[in-house]
C-alpha cells in the first residue's frame, strides 16, 4: 500500500538495529546518536501536537528520556520511529489531560507572518494566508487527540498506514476510518470558524 | 455510481485504495465533478495543515537538542539504568527481572502460607474473618496508635526511595510507583488489632477529578496528604497559579505527582508510555532546591509567554499596516540565526524572553518602523533583568542600546532620544573597548550631538 514518500529520517534498518543494541548495553553514545537521527521527525510530530514550541521542546526531550528508560525492552528489528513516535502521541495525550484543555493559540504562527513580511511580493496575501493557516491550525486543535495524532503522523510525517497503526496501535483498518473522520471534523471546524472552506 | 464518501476520498487521497475499488473511484472522478471538487479541498486542505502544523526551530537548536536530552537523563540520575536484556527465557532471566522475581517469591509465599494455614487449622479454631466483631472498630483506648495520622507523618518519602530502581535494575511501572504511596502511608498508620485491616480508604472522583476519601460515621479514614497549596496570586496575575502545571516540564510533572503521594492508578496511556516509573526525586536537599528552582522558572516562562503571545500579535498587526519593508532592512531571514545563540545556556525563562526579543528584532529590521523597535528593547530590557550581573549583561545591554537606537533613529522623539542616551550610555559604560563600544559612541554622538 502506496502511501506516499517518507519523511521520517532515521538510520537504516540495519544501523538502527546495531544502535539499538548497543544503547540496550548502557552504549550512551548510541543513544545519543539515535537521538540525533530521530530528534528532528520526534520534534515535528511533538510541535503539531502543541503547537507550543516550549511545549514542543519539553515533550520532545521527555519522549527520548522515556526511550532510554524503556529500550531495554524494544525488540531488536522493529523499526523505531513508529515506538518513538508512540511514546510522543501518548505524552502529548497526558499533556492534554493535564491541561484538560485545548493548548494555546501558538505565538509562532504570528512571529513567522512577521518573519516573511517583506520578503514576499504582496504582503497582504502573504498576512491572509498566515491567517488562514492560523485559523486551520485553531480547527486542528479543536479535534480530539486521537485525531489530531492521525492526521499529525499523516499529514506531517507522511507515515503509511501501517506505521500509523503500530503508532497508535491500532489495526489498519481503523486508521483509514479514523483519517477519513479526522479529515471531515477539520473541514467542517474550519468551515465554522472561518466561514469558508479551505 | 452515487458519489465517492468520505473514506473513499481520504483513502484515494492516501493513494491507499487498490484494484477494482481504485479503479472504480477514478472511473467515477472522471465523470463527476462534484467528487473532484471534494478530493481537490481535501487536498488542499492537507497541504494547508502540513504548512500550518510544521515549525522549523532552526539549526542550531537541532545541534544541541542530543545534549539538552543527555543533560536531562543525568539529571534524573538515569545513566545506564536502561541496560537490562529485553526477553529471556532462560532460568537465570526468572531471577535477573525483579518483576518475575516478585512474581515467583510471592507465590512460593502463597504455597508456604496455605500449608502452614491447613496444618495449623486442624488444631486450633480459627476465627472467621468475616465476623461482624472482627470488622467492628476498636475502641478509642485500645487503639495503640492515633488511628488518622498528619500528612506529615505519613510523608511517603521512605517508600518512594524503596520503590526506586536501583542502576542496572529494571525501573518499577508507572502504576506501581504511583500506587506505592499511599500503601506504605498504610503501612505507617496500621490501626490497631481490630480495626478494619481489610480495607485503606474508600475514594469517589470529585467534579474537578481529585479522588476524594469517602467518608463514613465512625470509620477509620486515611486521608492521603496533599500538595502544600500554591501562594496567593499577586495581583494582576489571576492566571499565573492556574497555568504554572502547564507549564511544568513532564518529568517534573510526574515528579511532583509523586511527591504528593496521589492514590489515582496510572492512565492508560500512562501506562503504555510510561513502562518505566519516573525517576524518584533524590532525597538531598541540594537537588530539591534545584527541582524548585526549575519548577519557578518553568512558571515563570509560562506566564511571560502569555503576555509574549499578546505582544507578538501587536506586532504582526502592526507588521499589516505597513505596505511594504523598508528596503535597507528587507530579505533578513532572522535574527543572528547564523551565529551561535549566547544564551543557549541560560535557564528556560531567559532563554525564551531572548528568544522572542530575537525574534521582535528580526521583525523590526523586516518592518524598519520605529514602533517595532521600541517593543524590541522592551523585550531586551526584559532579558537585562535576568542577564544583569552575569556575563551576558554586556550583550543584552548591546541589543537594548542597538534597538533603542534604531528607535530613535526611525523616528525620533524626546522619549526615544532619553532612552537610547540612557542605552546607549550605559553600554559604554560597562564596554570600553572593540567594535561595538565604537559604533555605541558613534550611535551616542547622532543621538546626543
Amino acid at each position: 500500500m502506496k502511501t506516499g514518500p517518507r519523511r521520517s529520517g532515521g538510520a537504516e534498518p540495519g544501523r538502527e538495529a546495531d544502535l539499538v543494541r548497543a544503547a540496550q548495553g548502557g552504549d550512551q553514545a548510541a543513544f545519543a546518536e539515535i537521538v540525533r537521527h530521530f530528534q528532528r521527525p520526534v520534534y515535528r510530530v511533538a510541535y503539531a501536537l502543541t503547537r507550543n514550541a516550549a511545549d514542543a521542546d519539553d515533550l520532545a526531550q521527555e519522549t527520548f528520556v522515556r526511550a532510554y528508560q524503556a529500550i531495554g525492552r524494544f525488540r531488536v528489528g522493529e523499526p523505531l520511529y513508529p515506538w518513538l513516535s508512540r511514546i510522543a502521541v501518548n505524552l502529548a495525550y497526558s499533556l492534554f489531560r493535564r491541561r484538560r484543555r485545548r493548548p494555546e493559540t501558538p505565538i509562532e504562527p504570528l512571529v513567522e507572518a512577521g518573519r516573511q513580511f517583506g520578503v514576499e511580493d504582496d504582503p497582504a496575501e502573504h498576512a491572509a494566508e498566515a491567517e488562514r493557516r492560523a485559523r486551520l491550525a485553531e480547527a486542528f486543535g479543536l479535534l480530539s487527540p486521537e485525531h489530531q495524532a492521525v492526521l499529525t503522523l499523516r499529514v506531517v510525517e507522511d507515515m503509511t498506514y501501517e506505521e500509523i497503526a503500530r503508532s497508535l496501535n491500532v489495526p489498519v483498518g481503523t486508521v483509514m476510518s479514523r483519517l477519513s473522520r479526522a479529515r471531515t471534523e477539520l473541514r467542517a471546524r474550519f468551515r465554522a470558524r472561518s466561514g469558508e472552506g479551505p | 455510481m452515487s458519489h465517492l464518501t468520505g473514506d473513499q476520498l481520504s483513502a484515494l487521497l492516501d493513494g491507499a485504495l487498490e484494484g477494482r475499488a481504485r479503479e472504480e473511484a477514478e472511473r467515477h472522478l472522471e465523470t463527476c465533478a462534484a467528487c473532484r471538487e471534494a478530493l481537490a479541498g481535501l487536498s488542499a486542505q492537507e497541504s494547508d495543515l502540513r504548512a500550518a502544523l510544521e515549525h522549523d526551530p532552526g539549526e542550531a537548536y537541532f545541534d544541541e537538542f542530543a545534549a539538552r536530552v543527555s543533560g536531562r537523563l543525568r539529571a534524573a540520575g538515569l545513566s545506564g539504568a536502561q541496560a537490562r536484556p529485553a526477553e529471556g527465557r532462560a532460568l537465570s532471566d526468572w531471577f535477573r527481572s525483579p518483576r518475575k522475581l516478585a512474581w515467583v517469591t510471592s507465590t512460593a509465599a502463597v504455597v508456604v502460607v496455605a500449608g502452614i494455614v491447613m496444618i495449623t487449622g486442624r488444631e486450633w479454631k480459627m476465627p472467621l474473618l468475616s465476623s461482624r466483631e472482627i470488622e467492628k472498630p476498636a475502641p478509642q483506648g485500645e487503639s495503640a496508635r492515633p488511628p488518622v495520622a498528619q500528612p506529615e507523618a505519613a510523608a511517603p518519602a521512605p517508600a518512594a526511595r524503596k520503590s526506586a530502581p536501583a542502576p542496572g535494575e529494571a525501573p518499577a511501572r508507572g502504576d506501581q510507583a504511583k500506587g506505592e504511596a499511599p500503601s506504605a502511608a498504610r503501612l505507617q498508620q496500621a490501626p490497631g488489632p481490630s480495626a478494619p485491616t481489610s480495607r485503606a480508604y474508600e475514594v469517589r472522583r470529585s467534579p474537578s477529578g481529585e479522588d476524594v476519601p469517602v467518608h463514613r460515621p465512625g470509620e477509620f479514614v486515611y486521608r492521603p496528604p496533599r500538595a502544600a497549596a500554591p501562594p496567593p496570586a499577586a495581583p494582576g496575575q489571576p492566571v499565573r497559579v492556574t497555568k504554572q502545571r502547564y507549564a511544568t516540564p513532564m518529568g517534573a510533572t510526574n515528579e511532583a505527582q509523586a511527591s504528593r503521594g496521589g492514590a489515582r492508578p496510572a492512565t492508560q496511556e500512562e501506562g503504555a508510555t510510561a513502562q518505566v516509573a519516573a525517576p524518584e526525586p533524590s532525597p538531598a536537599a541540594p537537588a530539591t532546591a534545584g527541582k524548585a528552582a526549575t519548577a519557578a522558572d518553568q512558571a515563570r516562562t509560562y506566564a511571560y509567554q502569555q503576555e509574549a503571545e499578546q505582544k507578538l500579535d501587536s506586532a504582526r498587526k502592526l507588521a499589516e499596516q505597513v505596505p511594504r519593508a523598508t528596503p535597507a532592512f528587507g530579505n533578513v531571514r532572522a535574527f543572528n540565526r547564523d551565529a551561535a545563540d549566547p544564551f543557549a545556556g541560560q535557564s528556560t525563562y531567559t532563554r525564551t524572553t531572548a528568544r522572542n526579543a530575537q525574534r521582535l528584532t528580526a521583525l523590526a529590521e523586516r518592518m524598519g518602523v520605529p514602533s517595532a523597535w521600541d517593543s524590541a528593547a522592551g523585550e531586551w530590557d526584559r532579558v537585562l533583568l535576568d542577564t544583569a550581573g552575569g556575563p551576558l549583561e554586556n550583550e543584552t545591554r548591546y541589543q537594548v542600546a542597538r534597538a533603542r537606537y534604531m528607535a530613535w533613529h526611525g523616528g525620533a522623539t524626546e522619549i526615544r532620544t532619553k532612552r537610547a542616551t540612557e542605552a546607549l550610555e550605559a553600554f559604554l559604560a560597562r564596554v570600553t573597548s572593540g567594535a561595538r563600544h565604537d559604533q555605541a559612541r558613534r550611535w551616542l554622538a547622532e543621538v546626543k550631538p
